[in-house]
């Protein structure tokens, strides 16, 4: 480091615990459930776009797709044509709560031509990048703010590959978003 | 690159009168829950039930499921799920409807004391999204923290682990602990600490926001505001940690520390490696070694460049590392793609606001002579 300060020698006694029996939870003397913490925990969620619609014709030239969500954009690399095409849609997701929170993202089954991304892809890279939807859940917000309305983007990126077979089912997946309160 | 919206390719479409086939119809959908966590607490053999409330915000028809659930993997030896259920498990909402979810928790007789965990999950119903489309759903999960009276004493003991001022990548003043929780129940922790010179009033004050604690496991607290970095000498810190102030009625004697630290960060770079993974491009490494007297949050980035001196792959760790004082905390980065066979360079380069960078290099060769080639990585775990 740069700064030429004198070393003060710090007392670092970080060591140091309680240890308690507690007493009785709650007030409850009789077998009654009791509540014991905050009584108004409160959350909410909100799917922007509950379908990412592909559409049909898809194709490594980046073809228009029929049916398709009017937001679906496509990018093709231009000094590398003969790879093909990855189709991108994008959404977000809206958090209100009262008490930080988690976000994970599971899939409902593996689909290795669909790829998770947290930021809009502007490369045929970056779209065909990210992480391919397999089966593990994806951790998305840890720790998000306490607040209303707070926006947690993502983009789905669907490659379209020269050597890939005709499919019409390509872009099918299950994506479940749960939140969750931290404690 | 070629980026087009397609959002005006149908309308030519449409203008044009080419067939275009309609989209399927996407639908906001919104669920809001209270209560959104569970804390409760029942005698072994008791029981009973709380009520969980769910609103269909938004203004689209919306069915809900409802399950019960294992809580997360560190607690699943002690699992309230067997004793609990929910009803109804599916329920169908207009609009602005609010509907209610009984959770019954049935206490087996004769149990130990200690917390039991579970959680209920509130699913939006899939529907028929159409073909080559992804459906997105949404899921609240709601845990509950269950704290028993059975056999033997219900336990709550806090261990400080960690606790010091930390300079955060702002450049800022912070304050972080980490706390294990060594009972057989959760337990809810908070402290305020007040700062100042050695023998001097306190002239700042930080909050450790109250967090929750499973049996057995540490946690990271961190301050919920910074402070500027005034320059002192010497930091004199007393922090009043106390338990759960929300009605847990399980009040531990709260336990305070008089600490003094150095505020100088004294951070090196240390030994950098890379490796290489069967499953993807590279690992870059390096340690951090903190001699001084409080802790650093630095940015940390990577990068490799080639024999030619182009730069061919970035990458920054997922979570800023928190470098503790008098530690040495190793962070690094998997490159997602292969380098091709050659000579290349990683150089690592650590910072924070107002103090002069760091940066080490490390040549290496992806094949070639063993001696210079990057080893493979060891087994992870």
């Amino acid at each position: 480091m740069s700064r030429d300060r004198p070393l003060v020698v710090s007392v670092a006694i970080v060591a140091l615990a309680s240890s308690i029996l507690a007493g009785p939870v709650g007030a409850a003397t009789d077998d009654a459930l009791t509540v014991t913490g905050q009584s108004d925990p409160t959350l909410e969620i909100a799917l922007v776009d509950d379908t990412a619609a592909f559409g049909d014709n898809l194709t490594p030239q980046g073809a228009t797709p029929n049916g398709a969500d009017a937001s679906l954009g496509v990018i093709v690399d231009p000094a590398a044509t003969s790879t093909g095409a990855c189709y991108e849609w994008g959404s977000k997701i809206v958090v209100s709560s009262n008490v930080a929170y988690d976000v994970t993202v599971t899939p409902a089954a593996a689909n290795a031509k669909l790829n998770w991304l947290t930021a809009d892809p502007s490369t045929f890279a970056a779209c065909s990048g990210g992480t391919a939807i397999g089966t593990d859940p994806i951790a998305f917000v840890n720790a998000g703010s306490v607040g209303a309305g707070n926006e947690h983007s993502f983009w789905l990126g669907l490659e379209v590959l020269w050597g890939d077979a005709p499919s019409a089912t390509r872009g099918d997946a299950s994506l479940t978003f749960a939140v969750a309160q931290d404690s | 690159m070629i980026r087009a919206g397609l959002r005006t390719a149908l309308a030519v479409a449409l203008i044009t009168g080419a067939a275009v086939t309609a989209a399927p119809v996407s639908a906001e959908v919104r669920l809001a829950v209270s209560p959104s966590f569970l804390r409760l607490a029942a005698p072994a053999g008791g029981g009973g039930a709380v009520d969980v409330t769910v609103v269909n915000t938004g203004d689209e028809l919306l069915e809900v499921g409802a399950a019960v659930a294992d809580y997360r993997v560190e607690v699943s030896d002690r699992s309230a799920r067997p004793w609990t259920s929910v009803e109804p498990s599916r329920q169908v909402m207009e609009p602005g409807a609010q509907v209610t979810f009984r959770v019954r928790i049935a206490v087996p007789r004769q149990i130990p004391s200690g917390g039991r965990y579970a959680a209920i999950t509130l699913t939006t119903s899939r529907r028929d999204a159409g073909g080559n489309s992804t459906e997105i759903l949404g899921s609240i999960e709601v845990p509950i923290w269950l704290a028993i009276r059975g056999e033997g004493p219900l336990t709550r003991i806090p261990v400080l682990e960690r606790f010091a001022p930390v300079l955060e990548p702002d450049g800022r003043l912070g304050a972080r602990a980490v706390v294990r929780n060594d009972g057989n129940s959760h337990l809810f922790i908070a402290a305020a600490l007040a700062l100042g010179e050695p023998g001097q009033d306190p002239v700042a004050r930080l909050v450790l926001p109250e967090r929750g604690i499973l049996p057995g496991a540490s946690r990271t607290i961190v301050a919920e505001t910074t402070l500027p970095f005034w320059g002192p000498d010497e930091i004199a810190v007393a922090a009043r940690f106390r338990s759960s102030s929300a009605g847990d009625r399980d009040d531990f004697a709260p336990f305070a520390a008089e600490l003094d630290f150095s505020p100088l960060p004294e951070v090196a770079l240390g030994t950098v490696g890379v490796c290489e993974r069967l499953d993807g491009g590279p690992r870059l490494t390096a340690d951090l070694v903190n001699t001084g007297g409080i802790g650093v949050v630095p940015q940390v980035a990577f990068q490799v460049r080639d024999a030619a001196g182009s730069a061919v792959a970035d990458g920054i760790p997922a979570e800023p590392p928190v470098i503790w004082p008098t530690d040495t905390t190793s962070v690094g980065v998997d490159l997602p793609a292969p380098l091709p066979t050659g000579a290349y360079t990683v150089s690592v380069d650590a910072s924070w606001p107002g103090m002069d960078p760091l940066r080490a290099e490390l040549p290496f060769t992806i094949g070639g002579d063993p001696a210079t080639a990057a080893p493979l990585c060891p087994p992870e775990g």
